[in-house]
């Protein structure tokens, strides 16, 4: 484990408490941490929540981009009605469940399975939080454990580095685990 | 009065839950037509071991080799317990063959042209699943009236996978039970013959509660079966956004479930 990493679990565990008192897990609580490791436009920090997100009306799978999963991360920070993103989460958890680890079926930017193991996991505990889905929930766990079983699949990806895939999984870790005690 | 022919499609060649079923409809004076039964291929095994991880080996040795015995023999409610008070003897569709001239054919899926051939030539009014995987629109439309299957959850709200255990999380312990459906293309969202519900009992496990409803399934497809066959019963059809997909349980939130089904519920508010 990094350097990076090593100092970055004492601000998970502190930033832990506040994670458990929230009534819905307070997303937003992480975002600090994201946009120190460089995770600003995943965290929704820098980019303008003002307004609905943009999701595109339900197509192929291969059509979304990796900015139209983000969006969709927008939209459940923002706790935007879930209408236009309902039809996506639905074909991505079945994507998850039936499909995974073949990745195929994905847009270009998401081919490296680790790499969507890891989007698609903080994808879904993110939506989770905003429906109480709890078949999102269960998507989220077993994302992390294929991303945990294998050494060094930390989900790198296009414009992710390392320590940023590994604070995103981490993340996405502490959130389920979090929602798991809740329920 | 006439003879009701019957198809059954069955997993494997030793499927107590088929053998069960079968004697059930051959007590009714049913006719079988048939009983296809899946054979065991590799291409089989990978399929449904990347679908089912290390539960499959699991299933293998609980259904295949220890089959009665992994149940436990003082239990009252499981399938075994169910085959021993209707005195139902039959061990394997072999078994089947043997005492009662039960045609079996052998088949890599049931969806094999071999199916459709001999559902053509020897049309049945009905088959009846008793598992074995996806049956494709080429079955399902020489299955005379249809496919009939029990799920062993309540539809349309419990589809797909852990469906116990689903409805245990959620806190739903009235949703709880087996359904019987016609297939059809989607996944258990074809048309309910018959919701049978069963009551968590205090001291319940996950294992005792899946064996409970394990028990009433036999009885619950054969009864709509026949009941359909003889006009008692209709088809209802699902709403086509009713209910959920759900899929297999990660060990966390089986945990959970099994957490909640040890605790009793809270009563009502003073």
């Amino acid at each position: 484990m990094s350097h990076k990493v090593q100092t970055f679990w004492p601000k998970i565990i502190q930033h832990q408490e506040e994670l458990r008192a929230h009534p819905f897990m307070p997303l937003v609580g992480l975002c600090g941490l994201e946009t120190e490791f460089g995770l600003a436009p995943l965290a929704g920090k820098d980019r303008n929540l003002e307004g609905p997100a943009n999701i595109p009306s339900i197509g192929k799978l291969a059509d979304l981009t990796g900015t139209d999963l983000l969006e969709m991360r927008r939209a459940c920070y923002a706790r935007d009605p879930m209408d236009a993103v309902r039809p996506w989460a639905e074909k991505l958890l079945r994507y998850a469940e039936v499909k995974f680890p073949d990745v195929t079926n994905l847009p270009e930017s998401l081919r490296a399975t680790a790499f969507a193991a890891n989007m698609l996991a903080a994808f879904f505990i993110d939506y989770y939080a905003s429906t109480g889905d709890s078949r999102y929930l269960n998507a989220t766990l077993k994302l992390l454990d294929y991303l945990e079983a294998g050494v060094g699949r930390c989900g790198t990806g296009p414009g992710l580095s390392r320590l940023a895939a590994q604070t995103l999984r981490l993340r996405s870790r502490l959130l389920a685990e979090s929602a798991v005690r809740k329920l | 009065m006439k003879t009701h022919r019957v198809a059954v499609f069955s997993p494997n060649p030793c499927s107590l839950y088929t053998t069960t079923v079968c004697e059930l409809l051959l007590r009714q004076g049913v006719f079988i037509t048939g009983i296809f039964v899946r054979r065991f291929t590799w291409a089989r095994f990978r399929q449904e071991f990347r679908r089912d991880g290390s539960r499959l080996l699991r299933k293998i040795w609980t259904k295949l080799v220890l089959r009665e015995r992994a149940y436990a023999a003082d239990e009252a409610d499981n399938i075994v317990a169910f085959r021993r008070a209707q005195h139902l003897s039959a061990s394997s569709v072999a078994d089947l063959h043997r005492q009662h001239g039960v045609k079996i054919i052998s088949c890599a899926t049931l969806n094999d042209a071999v199916v459709e051939n001999q559902l053509r030539e020897n049309p049945p009014d009905l088959v009846v699943f008793t598992g074995g995987g996806i049956v494709r629109p080429n079955i399902l439309a020489v299955a005379g009236a249809g496919v009939v299957n029990c799920h062993s959850g309540i539809l349309p709200e419990y589809r797909g996978m852990d469906v116990v255990e689903w409805a245990l999380l959620k806190g739903e312990r009235d949703q709880l039970g087996c359904t019987v459906h016609f297939m059809d293309q989607g996944l258990d969202t074809g048309d309910i013959l018959r919701v049978e519900k069963i009551r968590v009992i205090p001291g319940d496990t996950l294992t005792r509660l899946r064996g409970r409803i394990e028990s009433r399934m036999p009885e619950a497809i054969v009864g709509a079966a026949i009941d359909y066959l003889e006009g008692k019963r209709p088809r209802t059809p699902q709403a086509p956004n009713a209910g959920r997909q759900y899929f297999i349980m990660h060990p966390a939130l089986r945990a959970r479930a099994e957490a909640k089904l040890r605790t009793p519920p809270a009563g009502p508010a003073n």
